[in-house]
């Protein structure tokens, strides 16, 4: 898995790339928590993710409760339909917000 | 799983740490295609397999990855049956659970993924060596 971290229109995207499992997603988690912990809002690219399992979704769970408690702006990107099995497995993808691009989310605020 | 019922049993035994589960997908994989398992199907029984290895990792072993994990694969006209054996500690039947989804917290989403997608799961101890058992069906869509 690979991470790509970038700030753009005022918010920070976390890019993730490749397989969000068991042995990648603490890297996911770090890097998730730490632009939260920064004070950074943050949507997460999950166009290139062609796997992600529990692991990798409890780590997006961790980033959505943080963001709550720090009243900062948590997203999903671009879910690929990988991605977008598990949250509806998860029963999540009614819970993250959920945006096609970074223009509909500026459409949305 | 009985062999002389099978029409084509694999087996796959691996290491029972985190970095071997990308390894096991894809040959996980491969076997469903040459069953001509559908893209649909094979995702579903990959998520659901990849979870219950996650499970013994995790909690069955404690994260000891010197232990192994067998996966058998049961191909069948119509229905496929997997089998994960581990040599833990017996767990406790009682306590394999998924949690509420209503309950936003990190972790515990396995065991619902499983029960969800695959449509017979089974947890047992294993009677003829210390371990456990976890048998599951898949019925074929055609």
């Amino acid at each position: 898995m690979e991470i790509e971290l970038q700030q753009t229109q005022g918010i920070s995207i976390a890019a993730l790339q490749g397989e969000v499992d068991l042995s990648s997603s603490p890297r996911a988690r770090t890097a998730i928590l730490a632009c939260l912990n920064d004070g950074q809002s943050l949507l997460v690219d999950l166009s290139a993710v062609d796997y992600i399992d529990s692991s990798g979704v409890a780590s997006l769970v961790e980033g959505f409760r943080l963001a709550r408690d720090r009243q900062l702006t948590f997203g999903l990107l671009a879910v690929s339909e990988a991605a977008l099995r598990v949250l509806q497995l998860a029963r999540l993808d009614k819970v993250f917000p959920l945006y096609a691009d970074i223009d509909a989310y500026q459409a949305s605020r | 799983m009985q062999e002389d019922e099978c029409e084509l049993l694999h087996e796959l035994a691996f290491e029972a740490r985190a970095s071997a589960l990308g390894a096991v997908r894809r040959q996980l994989t491969d076997i469903l295609t040459q069953a001509h398992c559908s893209a649909a199907e094979i995702q579903s029984i990959v998520i659901a397999l990849n979870e219950a290895c996650m499970n013994i990792i995790q909690h069955a072993y404690h994260g000891d990855s010197s232990k192994l994990i067998r996966m058998l694969v049961d191909v069948g006209e119509e229905e496929l049956h997997f089998e994960l054996l581990d040599c833990a500690a017996p767990i406790d039947l009682e306590r394999v659970r998924g949690r509420s989804f209503e309950d936003l917290r990190p972790g515990g989403l396995g065991v619902n993924f499983i029960t969800q997608l695959m449509q017979d799961v089974h947890y047992s101890h294993r009677t003829e060596q210390a371990g456990n058992r976890l048998r599951m069906t898949w019925k074929r869509r055609r």
